[in-house]
């Protein structure tokens, strides 16, 4: 480049440079414009020439290529281009600044309005040079902390992040004048440069300190609710709205084994035991329910050993503002102690009831048995020593029937000694309790003592654990209470065994009671069959029938009797009656006022003196015994009844058509008040009539007596007119398939008019044998329809014939006398035999007999060998009695 | 006395009189000769049995009836009998001889005014 052409380009140079200067110099700070960008602006605005281009080139070149490409060019051209070039610069740079100083009048007028809205607004803005030195900070803030301007410390954090020129944020404590202490929250946002740099920063200053103590303190309730819950024992779970596990505690993951990070999806269901999973949140979850339901519910839940426990889950929902479900928040609690003592305590209190069903020792065991299987064991028996020192199998039970069979098979053969080593016999000595938690070959071998076959078959019940418990009563072992389980998996722990103890001891208590009543029973039931009659009197023309059914209740044996019986006139004594109370004590005072009646009935005492008499008995014997009972004589020949009732329900008479009278009489029962004066009454029974005595229980197998006595008079009436007329025929009426819990005696009088029978007697010929054989002829008597003399003549000849009998056929030794009566057409056969020699009265002065037999019978004969005597009589029932002479 | 038959001997007017009921056989005939005794040895005249309320007598109680007359009759006593009134009881008595020896009478009055008319006093 030559001279010239360097002056050029540095004269252009030095313009140029101080055009820039002057941009640089006159734009403000605060506008948008770096002094360099005015070169373009002032390059695109004013349209340079070609040779202003040039010489820029020139500049650049050193003036090589100016002078090589302008070699026409002198240096006043290239002064004058560099001064053409000058001016258009400052042209421009004037025409900037113009602009320049136009933003910055705006941008001070946006600035005084940021300063305005900062001071109006309650909370604190802020302005900072890009090096950090604040501009401004609304007076709000400094009003809440007090002060005229940011501390020292405020400040240099304000400057640290303003300088890192990016938009920031962060929260600071700081203390006000008076020592009030906020927390500000700062936000800080670069004014950018058109480079991207930060130019200024403007910002906020919030007090949070309000909001800071809120989340502080709910952090400290989460934390403390993070620790509750994983500190709780009990299983904590949160679930989204439709059922789904979210979340689990600490104790969900120790419980069931898994660890944090497996798939809870079905987690809970999965550990649900089948049985309860009806009452799983699941289910329930599915089911129609409020919102604000609480689920609850008790389940069982598997632990990682696999073994379920009981657990008591809650849950509720969680719920937004409009009501709607967010999630819900259960706990599971471990209730399964608590839980299993109730189940235990429930177990024992039904096993109290079932053993109380019972006063029987078998239906004991078996009750035993069955509560033992399967809520303790899969096999039970129940084994008893009995008075004689042996052990017996009162019951077995197996929830496997052939298993079952198998064990009373091996019961059968292979009965077990006192003395013997099988474990039932070992506990039976010991009173202690023994157990197995395996099976015992040693002992299997000892027990079946070589015998193979026993051997195999205690090997084929399969028992992986037993338990033998003991049953007292008192100091002595009366039996032993059995357990065994076929499953590996089960095994007696010491709840079982503690169970399995309280169930001996009540069963023990139970066996006893029954063991006393068993006792007590069959006493009272020898008694009582002692103290009911037989057999009833057979008396033509008054048909007597009796039912006597033992209560359905075990509790004892009742109080309640019948009897009847013939006195020496004809006439029959009816008794009924039912002693207050149960068991030996009524049963003996049954047979006593039962016996009573009887001695003072063949005294001819009428029933009312009768139910007097017995009174005073029952006073001297015990006075704290109530008793109601009728006393009744029927009188056949006469047909009427005649009774007294101290206190018993009334008698029915059904007749006719089938009416049904209730033959009611006051009175009071017996052994309540003295001196009591009972009552008689009298009825004239029908030729045809059906009476019925009973005791309460028949009435009381209705809801009420009335209903009872209202059924009662229905069946005495359909008796009666169906001629079933009997006393099961009543009972059966009235309880149908029914069995009253009471004791129910019926007796029952049919009056009917028999067609006549044939009468065969057979007496020991013994003088007392006279007169019950006349009794009988009587009733027969009055069945063919005998009139009272014909009757009187009938009963003195047969009288003779059988006083003939009794007095000469046998003498000294055991001999009977035979009489037959038939009746047919109005004529009466008599026919008396004897199997005995005849001998001739001793006496001369008797021997009237034979002639009162003939005067007396419309025939009569008499035959008589070394086989014995036969008297053969007739009587007309119409013939006219003649005065014959002698 | 037992449970069949009943034999009260009593005094009325100062004659004695055995009232019988119930059924008289060979089991109570001793009791009935005894109560016939024990008003023998009153000595009052007459004696007056009455069977009116007897269901049952038989050929023993004849004979001990006619034991009895025959006893009394020996003392210079009468028997005076009150039978029942069926006529098979009154028949037997007849065939036994006794209705026409013995005073018999229908009612208790009539035999008691019967004794009455024969009292003597005991000495």
């Amino acid at each position: 480049m030559s001279l010239r052409g360097r002056s050029g380009a540095v004269a252009a140079a030095a313009a140029t440079a101080i055009a820039i200067g002057y941009v640089d110099w006159a734009t403000p700070e605060t506008t948008q414009y770096a002094p360099l960008e005015v070169v373009p602006v002032a390059l695109l605005a004013w349209l340079l020439p070609l040779r202003v281009a040039l010489a820029v080139t020139a500049l650049i070149t050193g003036g090589v290529a100016y002078e090589e490409q302008l070699s026409g060019f002198g240096g006043w051209d290239i002064l004058q281009n560099c001064i053409s070039l000058a001016v258009s610069y400052f042209a421009v740079a004037i025409l900037i600044a113009f602009v320049k100083r136009r933003s910055e009048t705006l941008l001070e007028s946006s600035e005084a309005q940021y300063r305005a809205v900062g001071d109006a607004i309650p909370f604190g803005v802020w302005s900072a040079e890009a090096s950090g030195t604040l501009r401004y900070v609304s007076p709000s803030f400094l009003a809440l902390i007090g002060a005229t301007s940011l501390a020292d410390e405020s400040l240099e954090s304000l400057r640290m992040f303003v300088r890192g020129g990016r938009t920031f944020e962060f929260e600071r404590e700081i203390t006000s004048v008076e020592g009030n202490r906020y927390t500000i929250f700062t936000r800080g946002t670069p004014v950018l440069e058109a480079g991207g740099a930060a130019r200024r920063f403007v910002g906020i200053n919030l007090d949070i300190t309000e909001r800071t103590l809120v989340e502080r303190s709910l952090q400290a309730s989460e934390e403390r609710y993070r620790l509750l819950t994983e500190s709780m024992p009990q299983i904590v779970w949160v679930l989204s709205a439709e059922g789904n596990i979210q979340w689990f505690n600490e104790r969900w993951y120790t419980y069931t084994g898994m660890r944090r990070g497996d798939p809870l999806a079905g987690a809970f269901p999965a550990r649900v035991h089948p049985a309860d999973r009806a009452r799983s949140f699941r289910t329930w979850i599915s089911s129609p329910r409020q919102p604000t339901d609480v689920y609850e519910a008790q389940v069982r839940l598997q632990g990682e050993d696999g073994t379920y426990r009981w657990f008591l889950s809650r849950a509720a929902a969680q719920l937004d503002a409009r009501g709607a479900i967010i999630s819900w928040l259960g706990t599971s609690t471990d209730i399964d102690v608590s839980k299993r003592a109730q189940e235990q305590l429930a177990f024992l209190a039904r096993a109290t009831d079932a053993l109380a069903t019972t006063l029987d020792v078998e239906a004991t065991c078996e009750v035993l048995s069955r509560l033992a299987v399967p809520a303790l064991a899969d096999w039970c028996g129940v084994y008893l020593r009995d008075d004689d020192d042996a052990i017996r199998a009162g019951a077995i039970a197996h929830g496997d029937p052939a298993a079952l069979a198998r064990a009373w098979a091996i019961e059968r053969r292979y009965p077990r000694a006192l003395d013997g080593p099988s474990p039932v016999a070992q506990v039976m000595r010991s009173g202690e309790v023994l157990a197995f938690d395996a099976p015992d070959p040693a002992l299997r071998q000892n027990v079946a003592a070589g015998d193979a076959t026993h051997e195999r078959l205690l090997e084929s019940l399969a028992f992986t654990s037993a338990l033998y418990v003991p049953l007292h009563s008192g100091m002595r072992t009366i039996g032993v209470l059995a357990l065994a389980h076929r499953d590996e998996q089960r095994h007696f722990d010491p709840a079982d065994r503690d169970l399995a103890r309280e169930l001996a001891r009540r069963a023990a208590v139970a066996l006893e009671n029954a063991r006393a009543y068993d006792r007590e029973r069959r006493v009272a039931d020898s008694l009582q069959a002692a103290f009911l009659p037989p057999t009833l009197p057979r008396i033509p023309g008054l048909a007597l029938d009796a039912v006597y059914s033992p209560g359905a209740a075990e509790s004892s044996i009742g109080g309640d009797w019948y009897d009847a019986f013939q006195l020496a006139d004809g006439r029959v004594v009816l008794s009924i009656g039912d002693v207050a109370g149960r068991g030996l004590r009524a049963a003996v005072v049954m047979g006593r006022v039962r016996e009573a009646i009887r001695a003072f009935a063949i005294q001819d005492l009428e029933p009312a003196a009768i139910l007097a008499a017995v009174e005073r008995v029952l006073r001297l014997s015990d006075g704290e015994t109530m008793v109601t009972a009728i006393v009744a004589l029927v009188d056949p020949r006469r047909k009427t009844l005649t009774f007294s009732n101290a206190g018993h329900p009334p008698p029915l008479l059904a007749s006719g058509d089938g009416e049904v009278e209730m033959l009611e009489l006051d009175g009071i029962p017996l052994g309540i008040f003295d001196d009591v004066v009972h009552g008689t009454r009298t009825v004239t029974l029908p030729d045809d009539a059906f009476l019925v005595f009973y005791t309460d229980g028949l009435i009381e197998l209705e809801r009420d007596v009335v209903t009872g006595l209202g059924a009662l008079r229905v069946a005495a009436s359909d008796c009666f007119t169906t001629n079933d007329r009997t006393a099961a025929a009543i009972y059966g009426a009235v309880a149908g398939e029914r069995v009253a819990s009471d004791d129910v005696a019926i007796l029952t009088v049919n009056t009917q008019r028999l067609a006549s029978e044939p009468l065969e007697l057979a007496f020991p010929a013994i003088p007392e044998s006279a007169r019950l054989i006349r009794a009988a002829l009587e009733q027969f008597a009055d069945t063919a329809r005998l009139d009272a003399d014909k009757r009187f003549a009938l009963e003195v000849a047969v009288g003779e014939a059988v006083t003939n009998a009794i007095e000469h056929a046998y003498g000294i030794g055991d001999g009977h006398v035979f009489v037959r009566a038939a009746e047919s057409e109005g004529t009466v056969s008599i026919e008396v035999r004897d199997d005995g020699r005849w001998r001739a009265p001793r006496n001369e002065g008797r021997g009237r007999g034979v002639p009162i037999m003939r005067a007396l019978s419309s025939s009569f004969g008499i035959h008589s060998t070394d086989a014995g005597t036969v008297v053969r009589m007739s009587f007309d029932a119409r013939a006219e009695t003649s005065m014959k002479p002698l | 006395m037992t449970d069949l038959a009943r034999f009260d001997l009593t005094m009325v007017d100062g004659i004695p009189i055995i009232d019988a009921a119930g059924e008289l056989d060979m089991t109570n005939v001793h009791e009935l000769e005894a109560r016939f005794a024990e008003a023998a040895d009153l000595n009052c005249g007459v004696v007056v049995f009455a069977l009116a309320k007897v269901r049952y007598f038989d050929s023993r109680t004849i004979h001990a009836v006619a034991v009895a007359a025959a006893r009394l009759a020996k003392n210079r006593q009468h028997l005076a009998l009150v039978l029942p009134a069926l006529p098979s009881a009154r028949l037997i008595f007849q065939m036994a001889g006794l209705a026409s020896r013995l005073a018999v009478f229908e009612t208790r009055e009539e035999a008691l005014a019967f004794g009455r008319a024969n009292h003597v006093t005991p000495h």
